[in-house]
């Protein structure tokens, strides 16, 4: 072994030390390696005579008083929580120098209990909104809700469980042991001032030499507490490695939006590198993504390493997460500028799609009203007309199917619903990234928007009566997408 | 020899040793070798202890070849640890030795 590895393995094996301790004793390692280097030895010879780098790095641990760090999770995310309670303490006690370590240390550890206990409600939170949807969208009615309240009662009681067993392993750490100590040392004291005062008045003697052997006993009670109580806090193993297995279960449910979400990011982010490649550069939106994927990355990072790796924490995930909001703040105001520099026209853009005309005319007698749910329509006066009504459709068959129904007394002109959505999806991308090149926007909208002519006479222009339905609004249920029109009915696009 | 028992030695040496005069690691190994072959490795480990024991203070004096030396000194807690190890080595090697004479004179 040569001395870089050498000196990099010894490294690695005391990581869980702190950074200048470890620097320290490296550094003094290779000191004499060098030294008998200089004496004639070659580096392999020097370092053999470490002897195995196990048993060192044993040894040297051993002079911290430290265990080698166990196999076993438990240990882990004890390093882990006393670490953290390590480095919040030394910050704590730079702040307040004159309060007593203990003080700082009890009210360090209850600050860490809260925000994790707040922090934990997160992902349980999370959770519980998924399973609750993912229940009453398998079943109905009263079975269905009644699944929905078991669930949630479940959900809580873990959650309860976690936090009790957290702040438990937190606050319980030797706490209950010293506390009842010093409880000893106070009630030993009462008895000493106690006899004090016997020997001085001899009235209240009986008295107080009754409290005393009373406090006495009771100080004898609690000592004899103190083994048992200890004994607890030893068997509080497998609780904390119960909370440990359920920490990294809702880690796993916890980071898999995540995961989704940053998919998501990562193809805007893709479609908008393509839209600079083909000359359109929108750098608010591409550096509002990029905020975003640092922010998301960083953060699934961060939960994943809480959950399965508890070292210390780096402090370049704080400085990727700021980035990612610069970024985003950065972006936001990019975006509104160059949103100034963009013309709205209302009208749709210019494409080289055909209208399709239709004319229909129809005896006034028979149709008394005209109906449609999307476009524009114009009324205009003809003298030649009589009894008669001609509506003439200009639309872009391309782009939708126009369902013309003449029952008894109605004209109804309605857009098909079918691969609406998807039909409108390329052509606007395109004409989008035209008119984005050109800095304009206009009005996509209008491109699916028939229009209707309505050749009338003026005088029997009130025979007709024009009403526009009201287009429905999409809404979604899990597994039910429909449309609901004004006037209440439901048309289910999909699903049962 | 008893590993176990050189290390309790071997912490008695290395106090007397620093008493005598401040030393760095490598001249410490070297002092130390003189009375029992040890691994190399394991007295940076003790020295870290015994300082971390408030037993030794540290500091770095430069040296005109490689990296600054790391020097021992001993402190007054460290003179009263040595002295008190030198009194239990003291009766535990004369009751040892008085059980040798005894057994020897059974013989």
């Amino acid at each position: 072994m040569t001395k870089k590895t050498f000196l990099r393995k010894l490294g690695s094996k005391l990581d869980i030390l702190k950074e200048e301790e470890k620097k320290d004793i490296i550094n003094e390692y290779e000191g004499h390696i060098d030294e008998k280097i200089k004496q004639g030895k070659t580096e392999q010879e020097a370092v053999a005579d470490f002897g195995n780098i196990d048993d060192l790095t044993d040894e040297i641990l051993d002079a911290y008083k430290i265990k080698k760090p166990n196999k076993e999770d438990n240990s882990k995310i004890d390093n882990f929580i006393n670490e953290f309670i390590y480095t919040v303490k030394d910050v704590l006690k730079n702040i307040g120098r004159n309060m007593s370590e203990d003080t700082v240390g009890f009210i360090f550890k209850i600050l860490a209990a809260l925000l994790i206990i707040g922090l934990l409600r997160i992902p349980f939170y999370i959770v519980e909104q998924i399973g609750s949807s993912i229940f009453y969208g398998l079943t109905f009615g009263p079975i269905g809700a009644v699944t929905v309240l078991f669930w949630k009662v479940i959900v809580e009681l873990a959650y309860i469980l976690v936090a009790v067993l957290l702040v438990a392993s937190i606050l319980g750490k030797n706490e209950k042991v010293n506390e009842i100590k010093e409880k000893i040392i106070n009630k030993q004291n009462e008895i000493k001032k106690h006899s004090d005062i016997v020997s001085e008045s001899k009235e209240d003697a009986m008295r107080i030499k009754k409290e005393a052997t009373k406090i006495k006993e009771e100080a004898i009670k609690i000592k004899n507490e103190t083994p048992k109580k200890e004994e607890e806090s030893t068997s509080k193993i497998p609780f904390a490695e119960v909370s440990i297995i359920v920490l990294k279960i809702f880690a796993i449910i916890f980071v898999v939006p995540f995961v989704f979400t940053q998919i998501s990011f990562v193809i805007v982010f893709g479609i908008l590198i393509k839209f600079t490649i083909e000359g359109v550069i929108i750098w608010g939106l591409l550096s509002i993504f990029l905020g975003l994927i640092f922010i998301t990355g960083t953060l699934m990072k961060f939960i994943i390493k809480i959950a399965f790796t508890p070292k210390k924490l780096h402090y370049g995930m704080l400085v990727k997460v700021i980035i990612g909001f610069l970024l985003i703040d950065f972006g936001s105001a990019a975006l509104a500028f160059d949103f100034m520099n963009y013309d709205y026209v209302n009208e749709s853009p210019e494409h080289n799609y055909s209208y399709q005309t239709i004319t229909k005319s129809y005896s006034l007698d028979q149709i008394t009203n005209f109906s449609y749910d999307y476009g524009t329509y114009e009324i205009i006066e003809d003298e030649t007309l009589d009894n008669e009504v001609v509506i003439e459709i200009n639309y872009i068959e391309e782009l939708i199917n126009l369902n013309i129904k003449d029952s008894e007394e109605t004209i109804s002109m309605t857009i098909d619903d079918k691969d609406y959505y998807f039909n409108q999806i390329k052509p606007i991308y395109n004409l989008l990234m035209e008119d984005l090149k050109e800095k304009v926007i206009h009005n996509y909208m209008k491109l699916f928007a028939p229009e209707y002519e309505i050749y009338i006479n003026p005088e029997q222009k009130d025979q007709l009566e024009i009403n526009k339905q009201k287009i429905g609004s999409l809404n979604a249920t899990l597994g039910n997408i429909y449309i609901e029109s004004s006037n209440g009915d439901k048309v289910i696009i999909n699903g049962n | 020899m008893n590993t176990q028992f050189k290390k309790g030695v071997l912490e008695l040496v290395v106090l007397v040793s620093v008493n005598k005069k401040d030393m760095y690691g490598y001249e410490l190994i070297q002092e130390v070798s003189k009375v029992t072959d040890i691994n190399e490795g394991t007295i940076y480990p003790l020295l870290r202890r015994l300082t971390n024991e408030k037993f030794f203070e540290t500091y770095l004096v430069e040296s005109t070849e490689g990296p600054p030396r790391k020097y021992y000194q001993i402190t007054v807690l460290g003179k009263k640890k040595m002295k008190e190890l030198l009194k239990q080595w003291d009766s535990f090697s004369k009751s040892v030795e008085k059980f040798i004479k005894g057994s020897e004179q059974n013989d």
